[in-house]
């Protein structure tokens, strides 16, 4: 039995290196620092192997240091090989860290497992009816202009950046890039109260779409597809404590404890982004609300602060920002569930009725949290462990500084894909 | 690619949509599904079996081909895979 062990980029959710059963790395990936990453080269045995993929992000071609051809690769379009070698797991959709398993003949793609021959998801769908009906199904059975790299929502890209046609309403999540670009920072917060280990982070974002020389945005180019931008957050954390510990964070919209290490939607849709100073009488006909102006942008802040109960030692915050259409022709697609369907309601009780979304234009994502390891000044007298009930942790832009750190996933321009 | 190298297959689904039964030609295609929906056994017209296992989280842990090829996974606790030996 041969052990492969993979180590994994938690922000990205992408391969970093593998190794085998005794430790010693086999392959080492270079990723592009984006969600799900995307798959620059592969080094294995002292050989570098630069990927070239069609435009679904299939592995095509691998080529050596001297830029020289050494292997090829081709697909169906529901990821059948019709010719390929084993000098990559990463082939079909290999770009966005589809992992061909050659003794399984499957494809493990991070939350779920994909087979070909059959082109469905040997189990369904984690998110139920998210996507759609067909629990099984892989993209809309759409497979060369889709991708479902986490195994749990597919997407796509169009070319909305080109000025083409309104997607109309989206099916699923869909991925509209080239709309405009984000712009953001952040700052760390002053803790308002050592005792109970409260720390946060200001974080700032900005919408913004461009302009072209006529001085129409990115939503009025060929057609004006969307009458409002919101915000969706989701946030996860990973703690370590010296005692169990309750995680509550505060958000965009109210308190809300959250299990760690699970991504969670933070208070659902935030219609923050408004496209201030942007919104115009004069296209204020539903599909045309967007004025051609240079402050054209959708702005959202967040400062969630963080309480702990416990003595932390490791601990890292998460979010993803992505900005959404809020309604218009690429708004949200909503439906209803009529529950009773598949249980049947009693006499004299009107059947259940839910909203489920059915469908989410995504116009582009950021991630963005920060990290805390334990700090060496425990108590008041500078010394570890003096009194560390007396004491918070010191980090980055809190007084005297410390080993933790705020980061933004490169916030300018398209963040995720 | 010549006429020839298509054939029809037909597939039959359950009420729960899951691909139950795959003919083409004479040859059938079954597969079965554990308790949790997820895909269980394949079973080839030459009675080869692929079979995979899944744990509480409905997390693929074992797979095996007819060949006897196979490979058993560990996952993280966020449902990433870490290992596989095969």
């Amino acid at each position: 039995m041969a052990r492969t062990t993979y180590v994994w980029d938690s922000l990205s959710d992408s391969y970093l290196l593998e190794t085998d059963g005794v430790g010693t790395t086999t392959a080492v990936y270079t990723q592009e620092p984006s969600m799900f990453g995307g798959l620059i080269s592969q080094e294995v045995s002292g050989q570098t192997s630069y990927f070239h993929y069609d435009n679904l992000g299939s592995t095509r071609y691998l080529t050596d240091d001297t830029q020289t051809p050494y292997s090829s690769f081709a697909y169906d379009s529901w990821g059948n090989q019709i010719s390929a070698d084993d000098s990559t797991a990463f082939r079909w959709n290999g770009r966005l860290g589809y992992y061909f398993d050659l003794e399984l003949d499957t494809l493990h793609v991070r939350r779920r497992t994909y087979s070909s021959p059959g082109g469905r998801w040997t189990s369904p769908d984690p998110m139920l009816f998210v996507n759609s009906l067909v629990l099984y199904g892989y993209c809309a059975n759409l497979p060369a202009g889709l991708n479902d790299p986490s195994g749990l929502i597919f997407e796509g890209e169009t070319e909305q950046g080109a000025g083409a046609g309104c997607l109309g309403k989206p099916k699923g999540v869909v991925r509209a890039l080239g709309r405009g670009t984000f712009t953001g920072g952040m700052s760390a917060m002053t803790p308002t109260a050592w005792f109970d280990f409260q720390w946060g982070s200001n974080f700032w974002l900005i919408f913004e779409t461009p302009q072209d020389r006529n001085g129409r945005n990115g939503f009025t180019r060929k057609c004006c597809c969307c009458d409002e931008i919101a915000f969706i957050q989701t946030v996860r954390s990973q703690f370590k404590t010296t005692t169990t510990a309750t995680n509550l964070l505060y958000w965009l919209t109210d308190p809300a404890t959250i299990p760690p290490g699970r991504w969670t939607v933070d208070g659902g849709l935030v219609p923050y982004g408004r496209f201030y100073g942007a919104y115009n009488e004069e296209y204020a006909t539903p599909g045309r609300p967007c004025k051609p102006n240079p402050q054209s942008y959708a702005k959202m802040g967040d400062t969630p602060h963080v309480s702990v109960i416990g003595l932390p030692t490791i601990y890292r915050f998460e979010a993803e920002v992505c900005a959404v259409c809020m309604s218009g022709n690429e708004g949200i697609d909503y439906g209803l569930d009529l529950e009773s369907t598949t249980v049947p309601t009693p006499a004299g009780i009107a059947p259940s009725i839910s909203t489920t979304i059915k469908g989410v234009t995504v116009y582009g994502c950021v991630k963005w949290g920060h990290d805390m390891i334990k700090g060496t000044r425990w108590g008041p007298d500078n010394a570890e462990g003096a009194n560390p009930l007396q004491n918070s942790f010191e980090w980055s832009g809190f007084s005297g500084g410390g080993p933790s750190q705020d980061w933004v996933n490169t916030v300018t321009g398209w963040v995720g894909r | 690619m010549e006429a020839a190298d298509w054939e029809l297959a037909t597939t039959t689904y359950d009420v729960r949509n899951q691909a139950r039964y795959s003919v083409g030609g004479a040859e059938r295609i079954t597969s079965t599904f554990d308790f949790n929906v997820n895909q269980q056994i394949v079973r080839e017209p030459n009675g080869d079996r692929t079979i995979d296992v899944w744990d509480i989280e409905d997390q693929s842990i074992l797979g095996q081909l007819a060949s006897g090829s196979r490979g058993t996974m560990a996952l993280n606790a966020d449902l990433g895979r870490v290992s596989k030996e095969s």
